[in-house]
């Protein structure tokens, strides 16, 4: 495996995003938020009404880091075998017949599992099995999923009828989840000129998979002082209601807080954030930047949160106050 | 970085200290406020001292806690990280340490870039809070300005300071007075326990917290220190040491001289060798020693007695132990007689300790004024009056009966004060005073005794009860003194300017009779010629 220096590494993301942003209007944060995923080799959920483009995100995504990139809309009759792929028996030219293992669309490196709520939970189950572990076994036989590997789903948070919410559990599976917000009026405005007019944005290739893994090596790699480490981990035990150190909204609406995959996603998708933000090490504002994209699809609130309106996000602020950032310890020291 | 740590390390414990300074100013300037604020409403000295030692000593306590406080490098790197901004870099330079790669050589890299041309002042700025140091100035500043006040407390301050300043001092007498009687020639148990006694009350002095409790232990201790004073101790001691005079003038035949014990000690050993007109006139020259001896040593007059009469009838052996009865009665009545002084002597202490004391409870000497008016009372006709004393005690002695004679009476009559009442006594008519000694009796009129020399009266010869009691602190009708001691010859005091005259008179008149011995003419005379300016 070659290697990055922590300058190609930002220089590089700073390309990837720059080829994004000439097809994506906007869309800064969730941009960020899905290269951070694919530098930690995690997976993003995205969650916002259709139209935003969440496809071509990822489907310029493809195009800047030269990965294959599938898509699959979620439907209640996807079958797993729609998902990891199948056995066909095929005819041979010596004309025998034998079984071919036909991939499904989840063997490529960037997977779009759109409105993944809305296929059901064996089927979830499927994806989210691939998620976890990087392989699929099909007739007996494992076979292992390109790397890099990123499934970026989708939920549209409106229409919730005939569909099957995701279970605790496998939102866990997910680095982070992030909201795709509705386009301001100018981003709105530069959207509709770029996708009515005849020619199409050529997006260049500014990485390949070989780099993308070396820079997930070098995420890894990143120091973390211990009092950030610490600091994450009193971030997810302030989630939890029965802790001293949760807020009352905690308390309040939280009936489960975020498991300790949270704490190792604050830290994962820290070290990323460094990296891009083109620093070496971790600082405290990198764990709390990507506090509410890693927290927030991991408290599981109560129906009081959604009776009064909290949302997780409000939670997770809420937690950001109750946890300041670590301070020395000494009085008088800044 | 290795040098920006340690700067800040340093840096970090003066921060400490002005921000605990700070955070514990507004609390300690309060209590200091109220320190002062007491010390307006009490007469205690400590309240506005304690202010400051509470001011001083906080301060003293941060900075020393700061000099000795240990600042971990990990906590200086991640002030530095705070105070500079550089996103942990320090911190994370620290946690790396020496491992090897490359971005371990990045993240030190960048913690030196960031630690580059950085003071530690820069890096650690010096904490303030306003509103803190706002309170903290205000109640300062009121703390200040009300121990700049004049504080009605103050002359309550220095009425106690001077108090305790004067019970300081009467405890230096008293611990002087004990030194002096252990220094005296010939100071026995009798003396060192008198001391001891007087250093005892000297440390009561020292703790007393006022005038009044320090009058109050010497008032308590004084009865015990003058029961030790026999009733008839000058007595005693004209006896002992008028025996002691006589022999060494003229020494009894057949000794070599010597006290008067060793004298008759040794005379009961040449009994056997003299001869019967020898002991005919030993005979006779003891019962006149008997005879001195009746008054103050009746046990060695009976003795001296008993020898003469022996000898007289020709018994040796019966003189031989009454002359040793006697020496051993001249051996006890001397220990007696110097223990009484001893005892004299403390009580004269305690009794100028107690006077000086009620001087400075009236206000001093200064403003003494007035005389008070006494009585006193006894057997027998007769009215006198005279000057009280305020210190010291009572000797006299007078012509009685036997020539001599002496008393001491104790009693709680004060100073000054002019006294009247009646006496008691045969021929009585005279100026008693109760007998000197030491009392609660007020320093009123006390200039007046000053000027007044009083002498006891021998004329006033009888040894009945005088029960006399007195006024005199200038307070009419206060009665503040009384004396139940035995009264006797040399009781009574009068004015020395009354009756110098005729005492000048009558010692002219036994001196020349011719009937005294010598030396005892060459001390009349000695006497006369000292007292004799200040009968004018």
């Amino acid at each position: 495996m070659s290697t990055v220096t922590p300058e190609r590494y930002a220089e590089t993301a700073a390309a990837v995003e720059r080829e994004i942003g000439k097809v994506i209007v906007g869309q800064r944060a969730l941009v960020r938020d899905v290269l951070v995923c694919l530098l930690c080799e995690g997976h993003a959920l995205l969650e916002g009404v259709p139209g935003l483009g969440k496809t071509m995100l990822l489907k310029t995504l493809s195009a800047a880091v030269d990965l294959e990139f599938n898509r699959v809309q979620f439907t209640p009759d996807l079958m797993p075998a729609d998902i990891v792929g199948t056995q066909v028996l095929e005819q041979q030219p010596d004309g025998g017949r034998d079984f071919r293992f036909r991939p499904g669309p989840v063997f490529a490196s960037l997977v779009l599992a759109d409105e993944v709520n809305r296929a059901t939970p064996k089927t979830q189950s499927a994806l989210l099995e691939a998620m976890q572990e990087r392989m699929v076994t099909v007739a007996g036989a494992t076979r292992p999923l390109p790397r890099p590997f990123l499934v970026m789903a989708t939920q549209n948070p409106l229409e919730m009828e005939g569909t099957y919410p995701l279970p605790e559990a496998q939102l866990d599976r997910f680095l982070l989840k992030a909201l795709v917000p509705f386009p301001s009026a100018e981003e709105l405005v530069a959207v509709v000129g770029r996708t009515t007019g005849g020619d199409a944005t050529a997006v260049r290739t500014v990485a390949d998979a070989t780099e993308l893994q070396a820079m997930i090596a070098l995420t890894r790699e990143v120091p973390v002082p211990s009092h950030l480490v610490e600091h994450a981990v009193d971030l997810v035990v302030a989630t939890h209601p029965d802790k001293d150190t949760a807020p009352e909204e905690v308390r309040r609406y939280v009936r489960f807080g975020a498991s300790p995959r949270g704490a190792q996603a604050l830290i994962l998708a820290a070290k990323a954030t460094a990296l891009l933000d083109g620093r070496p090490s971790v600082a405290a504002d990198d764990i709390r930047d990507v506090a509410p994209g890693a927290l927030r699809h991991r408290l599981v609130v109560g129906y009081e949160a959604v009776a009064d309106g909290v949302t997780p996000d409000a939670l997770v602020a809420a937690v950001l106050d109750a946890v300041p950032a670590p301070k020395v310890g000494l009085r008088g020291a800044p | 970085m290795s040098e920006l740590l340690v700067a800040v390390r340093r840096r970090l414990r003066w921060t400490w200290a002005a921000a605990t300074l700070q955070w514990a100013g507004p609390a300690v300037a309060l209590v200091a406020l109220g320190l002062v604020a007491l010390g307006r409403l009490r007469p205690w000295t400590w309240p506005e001292p304690g202010a400051i030692v509470l001011a001083v000593a906080a301060v003293a306590v941060v900075a020393a806690v700061a000099l000795v406080m240990r600042v971990p490098d990990v906590v200086a790197a991640r002030s530095a990280d705070r105070g500079l901004d550089t996103h942990d870099a320090l911190a994370a330079a620290l946690a790396v340490g020496d491992e090897p790669g490359e971005l371990a050589d990045r993240v030190r890299a960048r913690a030196e870039h960031v630690a580059g041309g950085v003071s530690a002042r820069h890096a650690v700025p010096l904490p303030r809070a306003p509103r803190r140091l706002a309170l903290s100035s205000v109640l300062a500043v009121g703390a200040l300005g009300l121990a700049w006040t004049p504080n009605p407390q103050d002359d309550v301050r220095r009425e106690r300071a001077a108090e305790q300043a004067v019970l300081a001092d009467e405890a230096d007498d008293l611990r002087e007075a004990a030194t002096a009687l252990e220094e005296r020639p010939g100071a026995g148990d009798a003396e060192r326990a008198v001391a001891e006694s007087l250093r005892a009350l000297a440390d009561e002095l020292d703790d007393a917290g006022s005038l009044a409790e320090g009058l109050d232990a010497l008032t308590q201790a004084r009865p015990e220190m003058a029961a030790q004073v026999p009733a008839d101790l000058l007595a005693q001691k004209a006896a002992a040491t008028g025996l002691d005079r006589s022999l060494d003038a003229a020494p009894l035949p057949g000794t070599s001289g010597g006290t008067a014990a060793e004298q008759l000690d040794e005379l009961s050993d040449a009994l056997a060798g003299m001869t019967p007109d020898e002991r005919a006139a030993l005979a006779e020259r003891l019962d006149e020693l008997a005879a001195t001896q009746a008054l103050g040593n009746a046990a060695a007059a009976d003795a001296l007695d008993a020898a003469s009469i022996a000898l007289g009838s020709g018994d040796v052996a019966g003189a031989e132990a009454a002359l040793g009865e006697a020496a051993a009665a001249q051996v006890d009545a001397t220990a007696s007689a110097q223990a009484g002084e001893a005892a004299v002597a403390g009580t004269a202490a305690v009794d100028a300790a107690a006077g000086d004391i009620r001087r400075q409870a009236d206000g001093g000497g200064d403003q003494a004024a007035g005389a008070g008016q006494g009585g006193s009372s006894g057997q027998g006709d007769g009215g006198g009056q005279g000057d009280g004393q305020g210190t010291g005690s009572g000797t006299g002695q007078g012509g009685g009966g036997q020539g001599g004679g002496g008393g001491s009476p104790s009693g709680d009559v004060g100073a000054g004060g002019t006294r009247s009442g009646t006496g008691s006594g045969q021929g009585g008519q005279g100026n008693p005073t109760g007998g000197s000694g030491t009392g609660d009796q007020q320093a009123a009129g006390h200039e007046q005794a000053d000027r007044e020399v009083l002498i006891y009266d021998p004329s006033y010869t009888d040894g009945d009860q005088l029960d006399a009691g007195g006024s005199g602190s200038g307070r009419p009708g206060e009665t503040v003194g009384r004396t139940d001691g035995a009264t006797g010859s040399g009781h009574v005091q009068v004015p020395l300017s009354q009756v110098i005259a005729d005492y000048q008179r009558r010692a002219t008149e036994a001196l020349g009779r011719g009937d005294l011995p010598p030396s005892s003419q060459d001390l009349i005379r000695a006497y006369f010629d000292a007292i004799a300016g200040f009968g004018d």
